[in-house]
Order: structure tokens, then C-alpha cells, then sequence
């Protein structure tokens, strides 16, 4: 439910972003008379779909889900039951933005450019760890549920969120919560935030940062340079964490048009890594 | 080991046979006026009068009588293990009182010195985020005192009650269900490295080659509360292998400790009915130190530095959150709610308190005070 909220709260497509996703869409032959798609797509593929699906491909290779998903969100839903050699050919395009598809008609690169959203249980049957059910999940099939997420995947993860059931009372409760327009907003002035840095070196967001811009973009003073020492140590935090805390802490401070990454940004980062720190073995 | 004295020989070739268990060994050295020795001078001659032994593990027995001495001492020798047998000095004393204690033990590490004091903490292999913080907890202060840790070496309590002992240097003894050269289950291994040589011992009475048989843990459970001057039960559910060792715990007559829980907690209604039978509610090591008389003497010497904790140099939203917490367990959700501090602020503060000491994150994005 919340990821199919994110295409709401993210900025509108530019002009040439709108073009560059109806081409993809008109060449799938998926446009139905729409003209200029206008919103952020959402895709979210079923976990039977195949690698040529998610990848593109067929004799005349057309644009796989990543590319259908490009400048949008790509959602997999309960991501440990997709085959692992379906998950494994995301992280080429994931790293790259695009995807090239060889076949013997011809090489495509089709673009491929998306905020991959995954959500997963803590065990297959979903209530482990929970008092009031009964986890009806067998060691194994606990370690195998777990073990589909590879190293290399996560390191891509850049934010990890455990999320605690909802309970009825909160379905209905009467608290205003900020909407989807004023998140939207704030996102769209970091946006400005980001664009300006980063004018003339050929990026938009901070994800996108590699290692050389990190030091020169992301500097933290001493203070929080102890704190995220001590978090490595104390928390058990692993090592390739650490660019990705740096990012996510210079967004956090960019949504509150902080110049500077203060500590507070740092320690809010820390606490998005929770698949890092593996508390529920 | 260099070579087997003839009790050990006696006992080690009769634990090699599969399927032969304890009680049938009791049997057999009956049969022979409980004398290992004559056992072994006339076990040919006697052999077609032993009924209650399968056929082929008296064959197995007959064939192996020559063989099998070497080929343990070998694979003894490989895995760095030794065994230890009940007519053996170094034989824990505690271990010995059991009714069916173990004629043997395969033993990785230094049992002969786990002397003194020991607590067994056992607990359910899927336990809920306050049991997992409930064990480290109470072993933490039990380890202070510097008391032996026994448990079994399973996922779940077992590991923290383990690995809590490992972080206070106080030994800790593991005992597992299969053979010494099996690694069950195989996520702990480091853990299995960890104990040895941290001066504590990995032991089993299964001889070499023992898969992890369901029925090896019941059996396993009562070495755990044998080992141990009391078993501390964390959670439990109901008709489960803890209480199965809080069974054995009673019936050795060894003080069972239990944690009370929520009752609508699955993983309480075994601990909370340990309770209603009479085992002592455990709240804090204190509920320990009590029943276990010897243990005021650890206590006196153990250095107390138990200073109260200090909140000067906290902020104020800090402290706010951590009188909040001071109601019990709480997810980032009821914080929030509770203190009316933003999501993304409670994020950064309990970083910064998680550092500090003051709190302890636990799985499902729930915190509690430490």
C-alpha cells in the first residue's frame, strides 16, 4: 500500500523525461491512444514473471519490466518468492540505468532508469518474531526465505525500513498525517536542492553520487564522524553501509535545506539499515 | 587422547554402535555386575544371552570390538575432541547425581574446567523480540557474576545466552543434539569456534556420525539442567522441548527460574504456567541470587559498580523518550504518538541514545531501555 503511494510523492516528469517513457510505452506497443504519458509509471510484476519479462527480450526484443518502469517506481511485491535468477538481472541495470538486449535480430539498449521498491515478510508465513501468533515456518525454510536476498542486492538497497503491523485502531484514527501534496512539495525543493549541486557533472539525485563525489559532496564534521565510528562498532553495522548512510543522510538533510550534514541527519541514516544489522536471527 | 583405559575403551565401543542408547548400556553393564571390564573379557561368551540387545548391534559390536578403538582415536584426534566417561575423575560431579546421567561425554573445548557455579538458559528457538531481549538481559547479569552459561546451541535464546556469555568472558558450555563433528544448525558455527576457544566446552553424549535426530534433543535437554544449579527459562510455549528441560530441571531436583510474559503471548504460556507450578518468578538476577545461596558469595565478589544511571547529559526530547520506554517495549509508531516527537527526530535520538547505552533497538523497529 505505501509503495504504491510513491509515484505521488514524486516530482513531476520533465517534458523530455515524458517523451523518453511514452517512446518506450509506443514501442511496446502499450499506449492505447494516450498520447504523452504524463505520470511516473508504477510497475509491479507478479513474482512468477520470467527474466525475459523483467528484462525484455523475445526474437524482435522488446522493453522488459525495468524498462516499462523507467523514471518510475519498479514494485516487487514480497521479493524473496521471486526465482533468484529473475532478482540477480536487476542489479546490472540497476547499476547502469539502461539494459542492452542482444538477439539474433539485432542489440537493443533499451533505458532503464527506475527506484526499485521491494517489500518481504521476516519468514515465509510472516509471524515470526510475533507474540501473538504462532511462526508455523520450519529453521530452514526460514534461512532459505532469507538467504534469496544476496549480498550484492542488498548492497544496492539504499534505504531498509522494518515496518510493524498496523493495528485497528490506527485504521481509523483521526490524526492529520502530512498528504501526499506537502510531501510532494518538499521532495520537489530538495529536488531543486540536488539539481543545483550537481550542475555541470551529469547527475540529478544523491543516489546516483559515486565514491569520488561522495567525499567532496557529503563531508561530515568530526562529531559525526565519532558517532558513525561508534555505530559501526556498537551496532553492527557492515561496512558497505557506509557510502549508502552518507547519501541518505546528505537527503535527509537536503529535505530539511540543511547546507550541511549535521549529526542528527547521520543518526536518522543509521537507522534505515536494518536488514544490515540482522537483529531478527 | 593418546590411549583408552579399559572403562573408556568399554564404554566408547558400546556408544559407537548406532541405535544403542543410555539406558541399554545401563542394562548391558548390569548384565555383567556393572563392570565394564568383564564386560569387555566376556562379552563373546556371553552374547547369545543378551535378549534385550538388537541382533545387529550385537553383531556390529562383535565385528567392530577390534577395530573401532583406533579409528576413534583418530577421528578424536581430527577434531580436537576428547571423551570423558563416568568412571573418569574429570566427569562434572553435578552431571554424575542425574538418574541416566551419560556414560560418556565427546567433548570439544575444556569441560574439566567449567567448575563452580553453573545456570542453564534455555529458551524458544523462534522467540519474540522481549524474550531475545529478556535473555540477553538476565544472562548479561548472570554472566557479571561470573557464572557458567549452559544451553544447547540453537537458534533463537540458546544463541543469545551463548553469545551474551562469550561478550562477558564467563565460560559457557554448549550441548548439542548430534555427533561433536556435526555442525548443527549450521548458522551457529562461528559460535561453536567461539565457545572452544574461549575456554568453555561444546559437548554430546552421540558417538561420531550422529545426524540431529529429533528425539537426540529430548534426551540432550537433560545434560543441559544436569550441568546446571538451576535453568532459567526465558519463553516457552506450550508442550515444548523447553519445558521439556524444565522437566528434567524438577525431576534433578535443579531450581527452575522462569520469566513471566504477557498472557496473550504464545511464548509465555509455557514460562507463565512454569509459574503457576511453582517455579520462581525471575525479574532480575536478584530472583537468582536468592535461591541459589552460593551465589551471594560471587556477588560480594564480583566488583560492584552498578552506578546509577546518569540522564544529565541528556536533552530533552531524549529524556522524553526514555521515560516513554520506561513503560516497557515500544515500537517507533507509540513513541511517536506518546511524546509527539516527529518519526524522522525519534529516528535520529535513538541512534544517538542507542550509542549512549541507554537503549537497545530490537527487531520490528522496537526499542526498550537497557
Amino acid at each position: 500500500m505505501i509503495a504504491r503511494r510513491i509515484p505521488t510523492i514524486l516530482p513531476d516528469l520533465t517534458f523530455e523525461e515524458s517523451l523518453e517513457v511514452t517512446k518506450i510505452y509506443s514501442i511496446s506497443g502499450m499506449l492505447n491512444n494516450k498520447g504523452l504519458i504524463r505520470q511516473r509509471p508504477f510497475r509491479s510484476p507478479h513474482h512468477t514473471s520470467s527474466r525475459v519479462s523483467m528484462a525484455g527480450g523475445g526474437s524482435k526484443p522488446s522493453p522488459g519490466e525495468v524498462s516499462l518502469a523507467h523514471y518510475g517506481v519498479l514494485f516487487l511485491d514480497e521479493i524473496p518468492e521471486f526465482p533468484k535468477n529473475v532478482i540477480e538481472v536487476l542489479r546490472q541495470p540497476m547499476e547502469d540505468g539502461n539494459i542492452s538486449i542482444s538477439r539474433a535480430n539485432g542489440s537493443f539498449t533499451f533505458p532503464a532508469k527506475f527506484m526499485m521498491v521491494a517489500s518481504m515478510n521476516p519468514c515465509p508465513c510472516g509471524y515470526l518474531g510475533d507474540p501473538s501468533h504462532e511462526c508455523s515456518c520450519s529453521q530452514s525454510q526460514i534461512d532459505r526465505y532469507l538467504g534469496k536476498i544476496s549480498g550484492p542486492l542488498l548492497n544496492r538497497i539504499d534505504i531498509q525500513i522494518e515496518v510493524s503491523p498496523v493495528k485497528y485502531e490506527d485504521l481509523n484514527n483521526e490524526r492529520t498525517e502530512e498528504s501526499s501534496r506537502e510531501i510532494k512539495e518538499r521532495i520537489v525543493e530538495a529536488r531543486k536542492i540536488q539539481q543545483e549541486r550537481y550542475r555541470g557533472i551529469g547527475i540529478i539525485t544523491n543516489s546516483e553520487l559515486s565514491s569520488r563525489y561522495i567525499t567532496k559532496f557529503c563531508k561530515i564534521n568530526r562529531e559525526s564522524q565519532i558517532l558513525l565510528k561508534d555505530a559501526f562498532e556498537r551496532l553492527g553495522l557492515s561496512a558497505r553501509a557506509y557510502n549508502k548512510i552518507l547519501k541518505v543522510a546528505r537527503t535527509i538533510a537536503d529535505l530539511e535545506k540543511a547546507d550541511n550534514i549535521e549529526t542528527g541527519h547521520i543518526a536518522e541514516a543509521i537507522q534505515y539499515r536494518s536488514l544490515d544489522r540482522k537483529y531478527w536471527r | 587422547m593418546e590411549k583408552l583405559n579399559i572403562n573408556q575403551k568399554t564404554i566408547a565401543w558400546l556408544n559407537s554402535a548406532n541405535g544403542i542408547s543410555n539406558r541399554k548400556i545401563e542394562k548391558l553393564l548390569e548384565y555383567f555386575n556393572v563392570n565394564p571390564k568383564e564386560l569387555w573379557d566376556n562379552f563373546e561368551s556371553e552374547k547369545h544371552n543378551l535378549s534385550f540387545l538388537k541382533p545387529e548391534i550385537i553383531d556390529y559390536l562383535t565385528k567392530s570390538k577390534n577395530t573401532f578403538e583406533e579409528k576413534l582415536l583418530i577421528r578424536l584426534k581430527n577434531e580436537e575432541a576428547n571423551i570423558i566417561t563416568v568412571y573418569d575423575n574429570c566427569y562434572p560431579e553435578k552431571l554424575k547425581q542425574i538418574s541416566y546421567a551419560p556414560y560418556i561425554l565427546y567433548c570439544k573445548g575444556n569441560l574439566r574446567e567449567i567448575d563452580g557455579i553453573s545456570i542453564a538458559v534455555v529458551g524458544s528457538r523462534k522467540a519474540t523480540a522481549y524474550g531475545k531481549w529478556a535473555a540477553e538481559k538476565l544472562t548479561g547479569e548472570i554472566s557479571e557474576l561470573g557464572v557458567n552459561i549452559i544451553s544447547g546451541l540453537a537458534v533463537g535464546i540458546d544463541t543469545i545466552a551463548h553469545k551474551t556469555a562469550l561478550k562477558y568472558k564467563t565460560k559457557t558450555v554448549g550441548v548439542i543434539g548430534c555427533g561433536i563433528d556435526k555442525v548443527y544448525p549450521k548458522t551457529n558455527e562461528n559460535l561453536y569456534k567461539e565457545i572452544v576457544q574461549s575456554g568453555g566446552a561444546v559437548i554430546t553424549e552421540y558417538p561420531f556420525g550422529m545426524q540431529p535426530l529429533p528425539s537426540n534433543f529430548h534426551d540432550r535437554n537433560r545434560i543441559i539442567s544436569g550441568l546446571s544449579d538451576g535453568v532459567l527459562v526465558i519463553e516457552a510455549q506450550e508442550r515444548s522441548g523447553t519445558l521439556i528441560t524444565a522437566g528434567h530441571a524438577a525431576d534433578q531436583g535443579r531450581e527452575i527460574f522462569a520469566v513471566p510474559g504477557n498472557i496473550n503471548s504464545l511464548f509465555s504460556k509455557g514460562t507463565n504456567a512454569l509459574i503457576k507450578d511453582g517455579a520462581k518468578i525471575t525479574t532480575s538476577v536478584d530472583d537468582i541470587i536468592e535461591e541459589i545461596m552460593e551465589l551471594k558469595n560471587f556477588r560480594d565478589m564480583a566488583i560492584n559498580n552498578q552506578s546509577t544511571t546518569n540522564y544529565d547529559c541528556l536533552g530533552y526530547d531524549e529524556i522524553k523518550i526514555i521515560s516513554c520506554l520506561k513503560s516497557g517495549i515500544k515500537d517507533v509508531n507509540e513513541i511517536c504518538e506518546e511524546t509527539g516527537i516527529d518519526t524522522s527526530a525519534i529516528l535520529s535520538l535513538a541512534t544517538l541514545l542507542e550509542i549512549k547505552g541507554f537503549i537497545k533497538q530490537l527487531s520490528g523497529n522496537k526499542f526498550v531501555l537497557s
